[in-house]
């Protein structure tokens, strides 16, 4: 049956990768190249490239930038940022990213989503729903107002299982890039609404957490700090599972 | 040299980036004079089974490739719908014949059974050509809805599953199909598109 991935996401902010706590302030890591090089050493399950560059200043993904990611990447590529119309989807595709990750169209463009699906298939298609825990519930964030909506995960993942994506990257804004673990309480919430593939993102901070993962009810984690980051004054550093550690896993 | 038939909506770059990072030289090819020169062929593709094969129509290239493959033995790989093309038709989208060089037919997985779309790292129980293979477990990335149920048993190379078992690789003579994406699994698919380029039906 199927593995269990764990995912390492780059976020790139003009041209540069960066890490950023509580999707705000950022950090500088390093350059994103050399980064997809040592992860593609490392024979990586998977990589999400981010750049949240883009769709804040309304600009077109840099097909440029993302090829020379690709040609140094042998591993599935999930690309997002900037991703508004099925051509930039195609090009992408072309370039060899595998899925594209669309975010802020949700608030905008449920029928270019729709479109998406028709033409390129649910397997292209990861929907990011980035979640914010405040007094007891589970809210929708959105990353250009950087506000936290009114609109509640639980009724909002309804209408989203209606565009039919392949998965679903359920992204913890209150944790990214904090040391207090993945939200599985989260799961909870989602419990009986459908088989998706999620993929859970936020706070991953050891190899035990992704080790409990595995166990729930999740296809996917994915972390940015713990695989370029680590300790109190956060050096830089890129890893990724050791070869005993992917064998567990994938055991 | 080997020849990767640019199909619509194709991702050829990934498959051309992993054999140039293998040491390979490769051409992308879209007519019909250059197919008829190809000397080792590979046919990608992701999209569906009837655009695809609509796509070949509309550019007269069904019966080059049959040629190719059935008559001048080419070395062949289909990769993920480029594997599809290769058998007699699917229950993706409207009826059309496919290429038929296996009579089989692709079906649609079954949401009672299976998680569609099979999508992610799978393993992969080897029957046959075990030289395409690491000596090691073996995992493939894999993307699709669509599947191959059977097959006559000396024409697999592999299956996996997805809540039941179906035919992940095919071969016969000089043609393979890879369900799975050889240039999206790193150090597996190095070696199998490396045996591919270098020894497969020399």
């Amino acid at each position: 049956m199927f593995n269990f991935r764990v995912i390492p996401i780059l976020t790139i902010c003009e041209g540069k990768l960066v890490k950023t706590f509580n999707f705000n302030k950022k950090s500088y890591v390093g350059d994103p190249i050399n980064t997809v090089r040592i992860f593609n050493d490392k024979y990586v399950d998977e990589l999400i490239i981010l750049d949240i560059s883009k769709s804040i200043l309304s600009l077109e993904p840099d097909f440029d930038y993302i090829k020379s990611i690709c040609s140094e990447c042998f591993s599935p590529i999930t690309y997002g940022g900037g991703v508004t119309k099925i051509d930039h989807c195609e090009k992408l595709f072309e370039l060899g990213v595998e899925k594209i990750v669309l975010n802020n169209v949700l608030f905008e463009d449920f029928n270019f989503l729709k479109e998406f699906v028709k033409i390129f298939g649910s397997q292209s298609m990861v929907l990011s729903l980035n979640i914010f825990y405040e007094n007891n519930e589970y809210y929708i964030y959105d990353y250009r107002k950087k506000i936290v909506t009114n609109i509640k995960l639980k009724n909002y993942f309804e209408d989203i299982l209606k565009i039919n994506p392949g998965e679903i990257l359920l992204y913890s804004v209150d944790r990214d890039g904090s040391n207090k673990g993945l939200d599985f309480k989260v799961l909870e919430i989602l419990e009986n609404t459908s088989n998706i593939p999620l993929i859970l993102a936020g706070g991953l901070n050891n190899y035990d957490e992704i080790l409990k993962a595995k166990k729930k009810k999740l296809d996917a984690v994915a972390g940015s700090y713990f695989f370029t980051m680590h300790g109190k004054f956060n050096s830089i550093l890129i890893s990724y599972l050791n070869a005993k550690q992917i064998e567990q896993i994938r055991e | 040299m080997i020849s990767i038939l640019k199909l619509k909506s194709g991702n050829i770059s990934s498959v051309e980036n992993m054999l140039k990072f293998l040491g390979y030289n490769v051409q992308i090819i879209t007519n019909k004079s250059e197919l008829l020169k190809a000397k080792k062929l590979i046919l990608p593709g992701i999209g569906s089974f009837y655009e695809t094969m609509n796509y070949l129509k509309q550019n007269d290239l069904i019966e080059t490739l049959k040629l190719l493959i059935l008559k001048n033995e080419v070395p062949t790989l289909g990769i993920c719908m480029g594997m599809q093309i290769l058998l007699s038709s699917s229950e993706e989208g409207d009826f059309c014949e496919g290429l038929s060089i296996f009579p089989e037919k692709i079906k649609k997985f079954d949401k009672n059974f299976s998680k569609v779309p099979h999508v992610g790292w799978n393993k992969l129980e080897i029957l046959n050509s075990e030289e395409m293979f690491l000596n090691e477990k073996n995992y493939f990335y894999f993307s699709h809805s669509y599947f191959l149920e059977e097959m006559s048993s000396n024409n697999i190379i592999s299956l996996s599953e997805n809540g039941k078992k179906f035919v992940s690789s095919i071969r016969k003579k000089n043609v393979i199909g890879a369900q799975f994406h050889p240039e999206k699994s790193h150090r597996y698919g190095f070696h199998f598109l490396d045996y591919f380029a270098k020894e497969f039906y020399v």
